[in-house]
């Protein structure tokens, strides 16, 4: 499993970095525009492979026979977001199994609690991408252990409420589901108290090996580096996209899931404009692509 | 103040049976809050009742997010008896609800906010400095964003994605607009003890405190069986009534 903040941060800059380039097509750049929250959360779904190339097949046909409405363009938005999430996946799953293989025994779809490795991941973004929370979407008390630093916390029922958002929400996600069977309910995956003990008090061995040595992140790599830029509204004019984007695959990991969020983005313009067609652009985004390797993943190992 | 005329003209806003029909977009999220913080109650007096079946109080104790979030479950989880049994408790909790929801979403914006209050007051929680109303929005919001967090993915509804898609999108416009009014509400609001909720009834008190620690099992049994006055503590007695009969 990757994770909600690392999925979002990966979204949100390979967004920036298109919304940048003179290379990705003018309706992309109005939708992600008007709709970067859709984007965000829409970065945190899964199955996209299965669904995201006949969807954006159909927007297409409804752009050439006209212009996206409110409702096309929020859609393009989620669709966009949603193959970021592959990116991220394909970059991180297999991180996962190298620096913490006792989670991953049962393969890909693992059922059991999540790595700290993915947890690391997601509180160095939480701190590196979003300023320890002080840039959207996030807040700085998004990671608290009961949210007291936020400003209202004082004046509302803080503990309760921490307890009742997540049966409102698996009730709405349920809710929206054509068929409410148990495989639709949203389970409890990750309880928040291992990212803020993680991002408050910091284990010094598990930031040596799943941070430092592997080169999680490095804000000097090109590509990282323009997205921060970008996301402070101060463009580096000596960074240029094409190149921060070639070098990127031998950079760090972030920099290596940046640069395939945007090469997937980038396909996905090319194919809306009919620079390529639908087979290219499943190439281009390794539509069908196992997201961990063989020999990291125990089923197709054994057989 | 809740009107009786509000609680008497209920309405089936809540899906009791579990149902196949596709969702529309949900336009209004009034009265979700209020409805799991009476479920909530139910579930910390059951799970500590001496008279619910031992097995009703467990179910509810261990699968407390079926109990509270899997009434629209069509089906139980497989090899997972006490998450069907909470599910069923769930429902007839939802059900012993329904004559005390609102018929309005105004009115059902003062039941949230009214039961908020009362959480707030067992939380010692202090309004004297009130924040402003973006600050208890941003809560709900950052909240929300720990819910993303733990439930890690969104599951896709693979029989209908692009209808998915959208009423997903509608699901978070309308989160956005229920946080601004909640918050609106919340700081506005002056609650006071009246014919729909009662603080102090012993019922209601037994609910609050089993949140927090044990109670005894004589006090517990004689909050329940105390006359509720209030809508809410009928409610909360007749929901544990039900729960026994399951």
């Amino acid at each position: 499993m990757s994770e909600h903040i690392t999925h979002t941060a990966v979204t949100d800059d390979a967004l920036r970095l298109a919304l940048h380039s003179p290379d990705i097509c003018q309706v992309f750049h109005g939708a992600l525009q008007r709709n970067a929250d859709i984007c965000r959360y829409s970065a945190m779904t899964r199955s996209g492979d299965q669904f995201t190339v006949k969807l954006l097949r159909a927007l297409r046909d409804q752009w050439r026979n006209g212009r996206l409405d409110s409702l096309a363009e929020k859609k393009l938005a989620f669709l966009l977001g949603w193959r970021c999430h592959l990116a991220a996946d394909r970059t991180f799953k297999p991180v996962y199994r190298i620096l913490d293989p006792r989670h991953y025994l049962k393969g890909d779809d693992e059922k059991g609690e999540a790595s700290d490795v993915s947890i690391y991941h997601d509180v160095v973004v939480f701190r590196e991408v979003y300023d320890g929370g002080r840039a959207e979407p996030f807040t700085p008390s998004a990671l608290d252990f009961r949210l007291e630093s936020h400003p209202a916390s004082r004046a509302m029922p803080a503990r309760a409420l921490q307890r009742l958002l997540l049966p409102f929400w698996q009730t709405e996600l349920l809710r929206i589901h054509s068929r409410r069977v148990p495989a639709r309910f949203q389970p409890h995956r990750i309880t928040v108290l291992r990212y803020s003990a993680a991002y408050h008090t910091p284990d010094p061995d598990k930031m040596r090996r799943f941070i430092i040595e592997p080169n999680f992140y490095n804000p000097q790599d090109p590509l990282i580096a323009l997205a921060r830029s970008l996301q402070r509204a101060k463009p580096r004019r000596d960074i240029t996209l094409p190149d921060a984007v070639a070098a990127a695959p031998k950079q760090s990991q972030y920099a290596q899931a940046l640069e395939r969020a945007y090469r997937y983005v980038m396909a996905a313009s090319d194919y809306f404009t009919g620079k390529i067609d639908e087979q290219e652009l499943e190439l281009r985004c390794d539509v069908g692509k196992p997201h961990v390797p063989a020999e990291f993943d125990p089923r197709r190992k054994k057989s | 103040m809740i009107g009786r005329r509000d609680f008497l003209q209920a309405s089936a806003l809540w899906l009791s049976a579990p149902s196949a029909s596709v969702s529309a977009p949900p336009g209004d999220l009034s009265g979700r809050l209020a409805r799991l913080i009476f479920l909530d109650d139910v579930a910390s007096l059951a799970a500590c009742s001496p008279q619910a079946p031992s097995e009703t109080a467990r179910a509810i104790a261990t699968r407390r997010e079926f109990f509270l979030a899997g009434a629209l479950l069509q089906s139980s989880p497989p090899d997972d008896d006490a998450a069907a049994i909470a599910i069923r408790a769930g429902r007839a909790a939802v059900e012993a609800y329904q004559p005390l929801e609102a018929s309005t979403a105004e009115a059902r914006i003062r039941q949230d906010v009214r039961l908020l209050r009362e959480l707030a007051a067992r939380e010692g929680a202090a309004l004297d400095r009130p924040p402003s109303h973006q600050q208890v929005a941003d809560l709900f919001e950052t909240l929300g964003r720990r819910v993303l967090i733990a439930i890690h993915t969104y599951i896709p509804d693979s029989d209908d994605v692009e209808g998915w898609m959208e009423r997903l999108i509608g699901l978070h416009e309308a989160a956005h607009a229920y946080w601004q009014r909640l918050a609106e509400a919340y700081l506005a609001a002056t609650p006071r003890r009246d014919e729909w909720f009662d603080a102090s009834e012993p019922i209601v008190r037994a609910a609050a405190a089993l949140h927090l620690g044990p109670l005894d099992s004589a006090a517990i049994a004689r909050a329940i069986s105390a006359p509720p006055r209030s809508a809410y503590a009928r409610a909360l007695a007749d929901a544990h009534r039900r729960l026994l009969g399951l």
